[in-house]
């Protein structure tokens, strides 16, 4: 090995170590935000229409993880520059595993075994809990209440759906509409703090 | 600003605030230690005198590259310094920039290389 290549390798090295150990903010938390008022305005549609199908939530969650996705690589592009790559990749690597897993789940549920599908809140809301938790390194380190307010909503919709006293809507909206509002917030309160050191 | 692609060899990224070798030095080391390093660590590891680690880290932070903070460990006062999202981002440009440089510098080595290894 040359000089010149044992110094490339050094480079990419230390690139690797600053993408590692830089904070993600390709979190806008007007995007995230949105995404919570839709998940509250699809929820209160299917309680006044007395509509149970969870299938309209699964191509929610599909539209709005484009809409965060399409923003992320455009904040990416300019608070990471030549790192945004970088992060990016290492971001989806870490949450996309979970994001998948989720779709698998519920599309097999609803397709095969409907009769337990009260189960699926429960299910993506800890799922969503776990997400954020591999990504938690690379966050404002506030996202660990968001990871915390997920699980204990998935745990609870989880018990919940056992009896049929809420309908799914209820166990759909509450805790994305408030979980998506509350990750808004802290990702704007740790974007108003000082510089990540 | 020189054209880029008349100009390959301008280098025009290579960031002035960093392109020095004390700074380079303070950066790196920082660069592998994300959670940050005590002024007398920083000291040790880049072989810089007190004053010239102060006058260096004093420009990185203005340029907000490094971000110091002053505490105590037990009743000692303890300085630490950490790379703040803008420093990462910054020497990460550079570090790109050099690797440019650095290719460049292989790929014109490359035929005097090839020539030395055919006639020896």
């Amino acid at each position: 090995m040359t000089d010149i290549d044992s110094a490339l390798d050094d480079i990419a090295r230390l690139r690797e170590q600053l993408a590692a150990s830089s904070r993600f903010q390709g979190l806008a938390p007007g995007v995230v935000a949105l995404t919570g008022l839709f998940a509250l305005a699809l929820g209160g549609w299917q309680l006044r229409a007395t509509e149970e199908d969870l299938f309209v939530w699964i191509l929610l969650a599909a539209i709005c993880a484009l809409m965060i996705g399409t923003e992320a690589v455009v904040r990416s592009r300019t608070h990471h520059r030549a790192m945004a790559d970088r992060m990016l990749t290492t971001t989806l690597n870490r949450f996309l595993p979970v994001a998948t897993a989720g779709a698998i789940i519920g599309i097999v549920i609803l397709l095969r075994a409907p009769e337990h599908g009260r189960l699926l809140p429960g299910l993506w809301q800890v799922l969503m809990g776990v997400g954020i938790f591999s990504v938690l390194s690379n966050l404002p380190r506030q996202m660990l209440f968001a990871a915390l307010f997920y699980f204990a909503t998935g745990t609870a919709s989880l018990i919940l759906s056992a009896n049929n006293a809420l309908s799914t809507a209820w166990l759909m909206m509450v805790p994305f509409g408030v979980g998506q509002l509350l990750v808004a917030g802290l990702l704007l309160h740790a974007s108003r703090e000082a510089p990540h050191g | 600003m020189a054209d880029s692609s008349k100009a390959p060899f301008a280098f025009e990224g290579l960031d002035r605030v960093l392109h020095e070798k004390a700074r380079l030095s303070i950066m790196t080391s920082l660069a592998d230690h994300p959670k940050g390093l005590s002024f007398t660590e920083l000291r040790e590891l880049c072989g810089l005198t007190d004053g010239n680690l102060s006058r260096h880290v004093q420009i990185l932070e203005e340029a907000g590259m490094v971000s110091v903070t002053k505490g105590f460990e037990g009743r000692r006062p303890l300085t630490t310094c950490k790379l703040t999202d803008e420093g990462r981002a910054r020497f990460s440009d550079y570090l790109g920039v050099l690797e440019q440089v650095l290719r460049s510098a292989r790929r014109k080595d490359a035929p005097e290389k090839n020539l030395r290894e055919k006639f020896t």
